[in-house]
């Protein structure tokens, strides 16, 4: 500092932070300079005192305003906005766009994010469904999609199941094992009399009876047949395999018939319901 | 000056800085959404939905913010109240055809019983009292008390000197407590 100080040609030029007392009363310098320590105080979170209805009121304000939000701004959404906005040009430019058009008032609500997030979710899992759907219309007993199967085409799925059983007892017949493949054939018959599909149903006699007449008509009467339990609508049914429920009896079995005639069993057995053949209910049956 | 060398890498398009600059800048914009939109139906959702609008358009209008020659908080609260108030305006829009409760508080003549219900929330009658100050009044108190910006932070902001701030903000605290006070007389103790 130069202490012997002229005074200066020019005019002074004001200084970007006049420090001098404004030209108000020193009650309202008072005041403002009260106010501004309270809202200091305020801005920076301090506690208010209690005796100030004003200071407590906007106090309560504040904190209300950031209610949630340190969790919800700094730990979450943060890094959602910056992996959600920052890598799409695209995004970008529509951000840019909007902002030049300033036309953007509340959003439609089908593009707030919050519901952006809950209809990408819903159409992801409507794709999902519809996608596993129809990949579980091949689906066979055994595939993973056999479950979704079974509920979306109920019909088909019938069919399939009753030719995975059919195709057991080939097998087993084949092996010889001839009581496995009764058991099928009868699970089997028990099914097919549950289709809705009468042509299916038509064909799974045909190849029914097929497999049985390739079986060794003598099965020996006294065993009983391990898999009988399990199966009522198989003994109930007008099954054409009244061996099964022969072996049950001791009675000697009948011949099996071929063709389309399906003698009706005509023993004592439990009062199941006898299913009829337009059934509308899922046979889970094994 | 870590800040401004941040905000010289995002407005050079930096990502990482981009993503830290809209992480400091955030917090305040809730804030100030909330603050000038309030709780709708009990709850922020609409404040914090326009509050992320602004971030996205804070982040579109970025690469240009070097050529505006603002400090950068004025910038940010620019795009912020353009963003609040084009969300009044719709929301006005809205009320034309459903009246609900947010129209029918400023009038201050006949106060129903659910009104002195709603006015037992503290921060909401502040928010009431908020309306009834002038515009340049209540971005300040906004900005001061919502948002914690400091006077000469506002005063850059509004484009208004500090002392002008210093002022302004002492006179709607003036206003506050005449309001207030009329409030505090009605509701019973």
């Amino acid at each position: 500092m130069t202490t012997p100080r002229k005074p200066s040609p020019y005019p002074r030029k004001p200084s970007p932070r006049p420090r001098k007392p404004s030209p108000y009363p020193p009650t309202e310098v008072a005041a403002v300079n009260a106010d501004a320590a309270l809202l200091d105080a305020l801005a920076s979170g301090a506690a208010v005192p209690p005796e100030d209805e004003l200071a407590v009121m906007l106090a309560a304000w504040r904190d209300d305003l950031g209610a949630g939000l340190p969790p919800v701004s700094t730990v979450d959404d943060t890094p959602t906005v910056a992996a959600r906005t920052l890598p799409g040009p695209a995004e970008q430019a529509r951000a840019r766009q909007k902002m030049a058009s300033r036309r953007v008032t509340v959003q439609p609500a089908l593009w707030r994010p919050a519901t952006r997030r809950l209809v990408a979710a819903a159409a992801i899992l409507v794709a999902f469904c519809s996608g596993i759907s129809l990949a579980s219309g091949n689906a066979g007993p055994g595939s993973p999609l056999w479950p979704v199967a079974q509920v979306v085409y109920p019909d088909r799925s019938q069919v399939r199941a009753v030719e995975d059983l059919l195709n057991q007892a080939r097998t087993a017949a084949a092996q010889g094992r001839y009581q496995d493949a009764e058991r099928l054939l009868d699970r089997a018959a028990g099914q097919i009399v549950q289709l809705n599909d009468r042509n299916a149903a038509r064909r799974l006699i045909d190849q029914l009876n097929q497999i049985r007449a390739s079986l060794p008509t003598a099965v020996p009467p006294g065993v009983p047949a391990p898999g009988s339990s399990t199966v009522p609508g198989g003994a109930g049914a007008p099954s054409p395999t009244p061996q099964h429920g022969g072996g049950q009896t001791g009675q000697p079995a009948p011949a099996p018939t071929g063709g389309g005639g399906l003698p009706l069993p005509t023993l004592p057995l439990p009062s199941l319901p006898v299913p009829k053949l337009p059934l509308p209910s899922l046979p889970l049956i094994g | 000056m870590g800040e401004s060398d941040l905000l010289a890498r995002a407005v050079a398009g930096d990502p990482d800085a981009t993503a830290q600059l809209l992480e400091t800048v955030r917090p305040g914009v809730v804030r100030y959404c909330r603050a000038h939109l309030g709780r709708i139906g009990g709850r922020f959702t609409t404040a914090d939905d326009i509050a992320q609008e602004t971030c996205i358009a804070i982040l579109g209008a970025l690469p240009r913010f070097r050529d505006q020659g603002r400090p950068f908080t004025a910038f940010v609260y620019s795009i912020a109240a353009h963003k609040v108030v084009d969300a009044q305006r719709a929301a006005v829009r809205h009320l034309q055809v459903t009246p609900v409760e947010t129209m029918a508080d400023h009038a201050d003549g006949a106060r129903g019983p659910e009104q002195h219900a709603e006015d037992n929330d503290l921060s909401q009658r502040l928010g009431q009292l908020l309306r009834q100050l002038s515009t340049v009044h209540r971005e300040i108190v906004v900005l001061r008390v919502a948002v914690g910006l400091s006077a000469e932070e506002v005063g850059r902001t509004l484009g208004m000197s500090a002392t002008a701030v210093r002022v302004a903000q002492s006179r709607a605290l003036a206003k506050l407590r005449t309001l207030a006070g009329t409030v505090f007389d009605e509701v019973p103790a």
